[in-house]
């Protein structure tokens, strides 16, 4: 069973796949698509792409702010409840 | 980015963001080695000697990536690091800093980012043939 240090790495790798490849994207679309009845097309996707990896540094933003609240209060190695300490 | 062929080791469990960054930089003349754990990637850095690598900090298998790093300071001195990781935590910067890391890469990764920092890179590596 992952740890929830692992669960939260595992999406945290996700969003961090979907920047790339969104960043992959429209670069290979930048390359290839030089023809002129495209552009139009090329351009769309290129905005819809931006704001795919803008979406989802805004989500991964939320993930790392659920991540310190549990991490406070569960250790995220072993799944136990920590103590008012925080230990 | 006008290049000469420089070695770029791409360091990463996640195989998929191994083919993407080659893909990337490849296009951009890089010669783009991939590797899926710390142990891989000393046995490929110690015959090509890297002159940048994109480091994953929390490699699950073998090697993490700061003892990757250490290790591979001292087969490849001269190889520019460049760390990458989910983790805010400070101690990690600093321990990665003090090994000899000279950027740290928070993710999710931006190609615009990694752009970023490999021009940085080429920039600094001219002024010093200069």
């Amino acid at each position: 069973m992952p740890t929830i240090r692992e669960l939260f790495h595992k999406i945290g790798n996700g969003h961090n796949k979907i920047t790339v490849a969104a960043g992959l994207t429209k670069e290979i679309l930048k390359q290839k698509t030089k023809e002129k009845d495209f552009k139009e097309l090329k351009d769309t996707l290129i905005k819809k792409l931006s704001e795919l990896e803008r979406f989802t540094i805004e989500t991964d933003s939320i993930l790392n702010q659920l991540k310190d609240i549990i991490y406070g209060i569960i250790d995220p190695d072993t799944g136990k409840l920590k103590n008012k300490k925080g230990e | 980015m006008e290049t000469k062929k420089y070695k770029l080791l791409v360091i990463d469990d996640e195989k998929d963001i191994c083919k993407f960054v080659k893909r990337l930089f490849s296009k951009k003349g890089f010669l783009v080695y991939t590797a899926f754990s710390g142990n891989q990637a000393i046995k490929i850095a110690s015959k090509i000697k890297p002159d940048i690598a994109l480091l994953d900090i929390y490699l699950k298998m073998g090697l993490d990536g700061l003892q990757t790093l250490k290790r591979l300071r001292k087969i490849s001195p001269q190889c520019h690091c460049l760390m990458v990781t989910w983790d805010k935590a400070e101690e990690k910067r600093k321990g990665a800093k003090k090994l000899g890391a000279v950027s740290y890469l928070t993710k999710p990764l931006t190609v615009t980012q990694l752009y970023q920092v490999v021009n940085r890179f080429i920039k600094n590596k001219r002024k010093g043939d200069e």
